[in-house]
């Protein structure tokens, strides 16, 4: 399956998915009228590339907005790569007064079983 | 902002809604929502936060509220379905409303759903919006009821709902948050 490499646009995210390096990046904001659509490519690139992959998958995740139909995506997304047999890690960016995003982060290293960091960067 | 404005949701008239008089009108839109509409009422709402210098974390609740309840509109009145959406600000905080009609089976499960949340304190909710987001269930188009938690937690429970019939089994809904600007 072939890399994604898809730029952003004011409703949805910059998707990076590499297999070298093993890389998942989500950047920008991320409100699609249809967020299952918009994420299924990305689902199926985890699923093909994560079974049996040995090597770790670096997970990225900086978002300045999404909605809650994409939170429940990523959820899926994440479900994915840890129902997997790959090794995987999660860095969630937040910027250092972004509260939300803080707790946001939180919330998903609470449910799923990855290593999570949580990642502050100075406030644009 | 103006868009079409039928008898039942004339932009001047917003009965219930408890925004004050005296603030200033930052957005307001009528009549049938899209993905454009939306799009446009969230590119002008984040310029009107930046001209009214209000504080990032703040800045973001407001355009992050009005893409959930611009989503919420979307979904729920989609089509030939007419909807309301403005935004007042005051010296003390900005309020964000949104109107759309329902059937009385939505608007009852609606105003059930609403009162569980408003009794929940701000550590219940976020509680809860993690079994939700944890639950396999979706709904049609993907949330599963996370947006009404979400505006609830980020409003910090100052969120408000008015009913209003408007006939033949219909009712129009009102959803007002308000969130405070720190001085």
């Amino acid at each position: 399956m072939n890399d994604i490499r898809t730029e952003g646009t004011s409703k949805t995210p910059t998707v990076t998915a590499t297999r070298e390096p093993f890389c998942l990046e989500l950047s920008g904001r991320s409100i699609p009228e249809n967020s299952i659509a918009f994420y299924q490519p990305v689902m199926d690139w985890v699923e093909f590339q994560c079974d049996g992959a040995s090597e770790m998958l670096e997970i990225n995740i900086r978002l300045e907005y999404f909605n809650t139909s994409s939170s429940k995506c990523l959820m899926d997304l994440l479900k994915r790569v840890e129902a997997s047999s790959c090794p995987a890690r999660v860095n969630w960016y937040y910027e250092d007064d972004d509260e939300d995003m803080l707790e946001a982060g939180e919330d998903y290293d609470a449910i799923i079983d990855l290593p999570f960091r949580l990642i502050a960067s100075a406030a644009s | 902002m103006y868009g079409t404005s039928p008898a039942s949701l004339e932009i001047t008239a917003w009965p219930l809604d408890p925004i004050p008089a005296n603030g200033t009108l930052e957005c307001q839109f009528a009549g049938r929502v899209s993905e454009a509409v939306s799009d446009v009422l969230v590119r002008n709402l984040e310029d009107r936060v930046v001209a009214a210098r209000l504080d990032s974390l703040t800045a973001k609740r407001v355009v992050r509220i009005a893409i959930e309840m611009l989503q919420n509109l979307h979904h729920h009145a989609p089509g030939q379905g007419i909807c309301g959406f403005r935004v007042v600000s005051t010296a003390t905080g900005w309020w964000l409303a949104s109107r759309n009609e329902v059937e009385e089976p939505v608007k009852t499960e609606l105003v059930q759903r609403f009162a569980e949340l408003k009794g929940m304190d701000l550590e219940e909710l976020r509680s809860h919006q993690r079994e939700v987001l944890n639950a396999p269930e979706r709904s049609a188009h993907g949330g599963g009821g996370v947006g009404l938690i979400e505006i609830m937690r980020r409003t910090e429970r100052n969120l408000a709902l008015s009913t209003v019939p408007s006939g033949d089994n219909h009712w129009i809904v009102e959803l007002t948050a308000h969130i405070a600007v720190s001085s």
